[in-house]
């Protein structure tokens, strides 16, 4: 299929509705020019109002809802529902919602949920999401329709993070359904996301540059230019944390980074092209946008300190932004947002701005680029397979407090139902599913919500099933299944062997364990988790060297599908990257590239750990270093290599950006030796930059001062040369092999390090004047320290020779506060003496030469300067007038981005 | 003015960020309405029959250094250390002090 191809109205604005069984307001979609209407719905209640969508150019998605709905099976009548909204010209249609979150599973009587919701839990979640999804998909398709990649829940926490997740559900359909997905890839897939931004976007000033951001009352949507919302890949937070992507791969992102715009898109886009060498399929966010929206008491919401705050009003701008960096600059693959929600916008504090600033606005529709999804075209889509739905059997603890029953869910897609393996998966996993009659009988009453949260798994169909073992069991037959007694995924096994051990012997002992694990293990997967856990604990240093490092990353970062596919796509940005930061790209290129040839794109399993760091070993030798902390290994090459120069400058104030960025980078290729042009050449593999971001995303020279600022990282990290390789892989812990858990929570300690520096935004973290009195002994920080410090770079122009000291005199009766609120860029970059009146002033002043700045409301600033014209020693008085804190902070913040601490 | 003392500084540590003053001390510095300073020096304008409070905000790294700097310059100097090894914690603390109008903090 492509992109072209699918249908829909080109207009990238969407609102989420409010929930099933409400009355749908059409003039709140059409108003607001609207191009997508998200529908959770309960039956087939929309089907009208779809229709009116349809014809006004708004696209509704379909989502049937039911709580807790796990990775239920989907049931025959269902499938009148949609044909009923597909026959009213609705395509776009989405099943399950965030399963990598407990709220969207079934719950037992404690509420916890009955599964071990994890994207390791292969068996309890990812095998009975994926099998009943791809019966689901492909109904769809048959249909006509287009099915969603399940959106996932933005996460940056190890069991559910959304890039894990997106992995391990690829990987399983990649080894035990691959020529299914591939059809659906190939007649109407896309992938449904929930880009909630935050605060993860931002305007440059006029003139950028691209690294700083506007205050947000400066942010204007009628100036198209110096957007941001590109997250991670914005200059801001590169500046923060170079090299950063999707997918993490940097110590303070172990998990991944999917809180921005097209983050989960551009992760499944680049897991989807490396693992099937497929796509790019459309992307639509069902649910997000820039959230929360501030509430009338909330002058300002800044989840994200590292980002610009914003108003009711430039989130309103923002938005409308957001739309048109969509069509103007964002992915091809990038279709839309759905706004979350109808009563967000319109209901709990009445119509926000963003609603009318968006009618006013007129809709830009886009350019839909003619690129094929790859898979494999419906026509050629033949019988579905014989495989049954899956088939589960267990105890529901019925939540009413009855007996538990054994369940079915026989009623999926699948008429036939013949228990062929037997595997263990965790209780109830299919209960929500059998409530569907009674959800339907609730729709039709108009009482859904109501009787959502009840119902019940104890009802009759229920309760009429044979109790069975306190164990649901999946009895699946489907292609390339494992055998009964391979508790765990046999993906999950044969990784971990691959990975952990030589193909010998060690191997055999992997084998072991699982058969050891055999039925006790086998009545939960997590048993064999922990197993496995065990096993990888006590396993030597050296050989668990791998384990932590997720295939995809190892592929990913190789260019493993360019050996399909050509060239990543995102080594084209890492091209410019390397271009603009003076690296050699044809030296970079090469060796990073092609090495790791031996890849079969879903399996490329090491066969000796201990060997992966040699060159022709199938295990990619980036993963080597990777665990050893590449990127700081990287960084480290280019301090060493500029570190005199570095250190040099940095006192030095009179650097600009400019020159000091040019004499960084390209400084590095020169000076490394021959060894570690190989390692940075691989730093610039590791970027992960989409190629869409190629023509004018692409950090920019005026990020170089970021990298400056990022050089003093390197000296303070020694562990380059022995790392202890039990350590570091833990961040990046692999989809299939279990992390050592205790050193999951180290990877959060590591983080308060650099919390101070966190709470600088990089907008913020301009440069600041030498701080560093002359009395100041030299301290003996510790490395990290010293890297914040020299983060901040002394380009503060010394004060004229006839200014000792500058001073910022807040006066009598000038509201402190506001100083507070708006001085804060204005003290960290000038760091003037504060005082809170002129009490001392008198004494301080003594054979000193001080120019004051001032803070006086208007009445009280010339009584003020009276007083202070009268002290010797101050030779210059600048005094702020102002009455309101907006026009304070508007003028200190000119002073910032101009340089100039006096007026 | 903070208690017996005639004048109060705050003053932070050279390697500590401006964001332990805005933010860290925000509350601190609304309540007890110190001069801030950038160095020592300064306090040598004051006139040695004061008795002053200096309030120093500084990681435990720097504790020594800044105690060997100040500890024979001023006669009549309390200086009060505030340690911590990271904002937040230094954050706590001073609010602490803030809330319960103690600038030295309360015994606890």
């Amino acid at each position: 299929m492509n992109l072209k191809n699918y249908e829909w109205f080109r207009n990238p604005r969407g609102l989420h509705n409010s929930g099933p069984f409400r009355p749908l307001n059409i003039e709140r979609y059409l108003r607001p020019k609207m191009g997508w209407a998200k529908l959770v719905a309960g039956s087939d209640e929309y089907v009208d109002e779809a229709a009116v969508l349809i014809e006004n150019n708004c696209m509704p998605i379909i989502r049937i809802h039911r709580v807790d709905m796990g990775a239920m099976a989907v049931s025959d009548d269902w499938y009148t529902t949609y044909q009923a909204y597909y026959d009213a010209g609705c395509r776009w249609f989405e099943l399950y919602n965030e399963p990598n979150t407990e709220e969207a599973w079934p719950k037992n009587p404690d509420g916890e949920p009955v599964v071990d919701v994890d994207w390791e839990n292969t068996e309890g979640c990812i095998r009975p999401l994926m099998d009943n999804w791809l019966d689901w998909a492909e109904c769809m398709i048959g249909m006509g329709a287009y099915p969603a990649f399940p959106a996932l829940a933005a996460s940056s926490e190890r069991e559910t993070a959304t890039v894990y997740w997106l992995d391990a559900l690829l990987n399983y359909l990649g080894q035990n359904h691959r020529e299914r997905f591939m059809r659906i890839v190939g007649s109407g897939l896309w992938c449904a996301a929930h880009p909630y931004l935050l605060n993860h976007f931002y305007q440059e000033p006029p003139g950028g540059p691209p690294h700083v951001a506007r205050p947000y009352y400066q942010q204007s949507a009628d100036e198209e230019s110096g957007w941001h919302f590109e997250y991670p890949y914005d200059p801001i937070l590169q500046h923060h944390d170079p090299r950063r992507t999707v997918f993490g791969a940097t110590k303070s992102a172990p998990y991944g980074d999917t809180e921005g715009l097209i983050a989960a898109g551009e992760a499944f886009q680049q897991l989807l092209k490396h693992r099937f060498n497929a796509g790019p399929v459309p992307v639509i966010g069902t649910e997000g946008g820039i959230t929360p929206i501030p509430k009338p008491g909330d002058r300002i919401v800044q989840p994200d300190k590292l980002y610009p705050a914003y108003s009711a009003e430039s989130h309103a701008e923002a938005t409308l932004a957001m739309w048109r960096w969509i069509v103007d600059s964002g992915p091809d693959w990038l279709f839309g947002v759905a706004l979350t929600d109808e009563a967000e916008y319109y209901d709990i504090q009445g119509e926000v701005p963003a609603v009318q600033r968006m009618a006013e606005a007129p809709i830009t529709l886009k350019d839909v680029a003619d690129i094929d999804t790859g898979g494999v075209k419906a026509a050629e889509l033949p019988e579905p397979e014989a495989e049954p739905a899956v088939i589960i059997e267990g105890r529901a603890e019925a939540i009413t407090g009855s007996e538990p029953v054994a369940v079915s869910t026989e009623e999926a897609v699948s008429p036939t139902i013949e228990p062929v393996s037997e595997e263990i998966v965790p209780d109830l996993l299919a209960a929500p599913g059998l409530d569907e009659v009674e959800i339907v009988e609730a729709a039709v009453d108009k009482e859904v919500e109501e009787q959502l949260p009840s119902i019940g798994w104890d009802d009759e169909e229920q309760a009429a099933e044979p109790e069975t073992a306190p164990t649901v069991i999946i009895e699946d037959e489907a292609e390339g299944e494992p055998a009964a007694e391979d508790v765990a995924s046999p993906t999950v096994e044969v990784d971990v062997l691959e990975l952990l051990t030589p193909p010998g012997a060690a191997a055999g002992e992997k084998v072991e364990v699982h058969e050891g694990a055999d039925e006790e293990a086998a009545v939960e997967a997590p048993v064999a988790a922990a197993t496995v856990e065990e096993e990888v604990e006590q396993a030597p240093a050296d050989e668990t060297l791998e384990e932590p490092v997720p295939t995809w990353i190892e592929e990913l970062e190789t260019g493993e599908s360019e050996a399909v596919s050509g060239r990543p796509a995102w080594v084209e940005g890492l091209d410019l990257v390397a271009v603009e930061s003076g690296a050699p790209l044809s030296a970079a290129e090469p060796s990073t590239i092609e090495e790791p040839e031996p890849e079969p794109e879903q399996d490329e399993q090491p066969e000796e750990p201990e060997e992966i760091e040699e060159p022709g070993e199938e295990l990619p030798e980036w993963v080597e270093e990777f665990d050893r902390g590449i990127v700081e290994a990287v960084l480290a090459i280019s301090t060493e290599s500029q570190a005199p120069q570095v250190e040099e400058e940095t006192p030095q104030p009179e650097l600009s950006e400019e020159t000091l960025g040019e004499e960084v980078v390209e400084a590095q290729p020169a000076e490394l030796p021959a060894e570690e042009v190989k390692e940075e050449d691989f730093e610039v593999e590791v970027l992960e930059m989409p190629d869409w971001l190629d023509e004018s995303e692409v950090f920019t020279g005026e990020g170089i001062e970021v990298e400056e600022q990022a050089l003093p990282e390197v000296p303070p990290e020694p562990e380059e040369e022995p790392v202890p390789v039990d350590q570091q892989p833990e961040e990046y812990i692999p989809s299939f092999a279990r992390a050592d858990e205790e050193e999951i929570p180290d990877q959060p300690e590591a983080e308060p390090a650099a919390e101070p520096e966190m709470q600088i935004a990089p907008y913020l973290s301009l440069p600041e004047p030498d701080r560093i009195p002359a009395w100041q002994v030299e301290p003996k920080l510790e490395a990290a320290e010293e890297e914040k410090i020299e983060k901040e770079p002394s380009e503060q122009p010394a004060p004229p020779a006839e200014i000792s000291q500058y001073w910022l005199l807040i006066a009598p009766g000038f509201n402190q506060e506001w100083f507070f609120d708006a001085g804060v860029r204005y003290w960290q970059k000038f760091r003037p003496v504060v005082l809170p009146d002129w009490e001392m002033a008198d004494q301080l002043a003594a054979g000193q030469t001080i120019a004051v700045t001032v803070l006086a409301n208007s009445d009280t600033v010339e009584q003020v300067e009276a007083h202070l014209q009268q002290i010797d020693g101050i030779v210059k008085i600048d005094s702020i007038t102002v009455d309101t804190p907006e026009d304070l902070r508007a003028e200190l913040e000119w002073r910032v981005n101009t340089d100039k601490q006096m007026g | 003015m903070a208690g017996p003392f005639d004048n109060h500084f705050l003053i932070l540590a050279p390697d500590l960020p401006g964001v332990w003053f805005t933010q860290a001390a925000r509350q601190f510095w609304l309540a007890f309405q110190p001069a801030v300073l950038n160095d020592w020096q300064s306090l040598k304008q004051i006139p040695t029959t004061n008795n002053i409070l200096v309030t120093v905000l500084a990681r435990p790294q720097s504790e020594i250094a800044i105690l060997e700097q100040i500890k024979n310059l001023y006669p009549n100097l309390h200086l009060d250390m505030v340690i911590a090894d990271d904002l937040t914690t230094m954050e706590v603390q001073l609010n602490k002090r803030a809330e319960s109008g103690q600038p030295l903090g309360v015994a606890e």
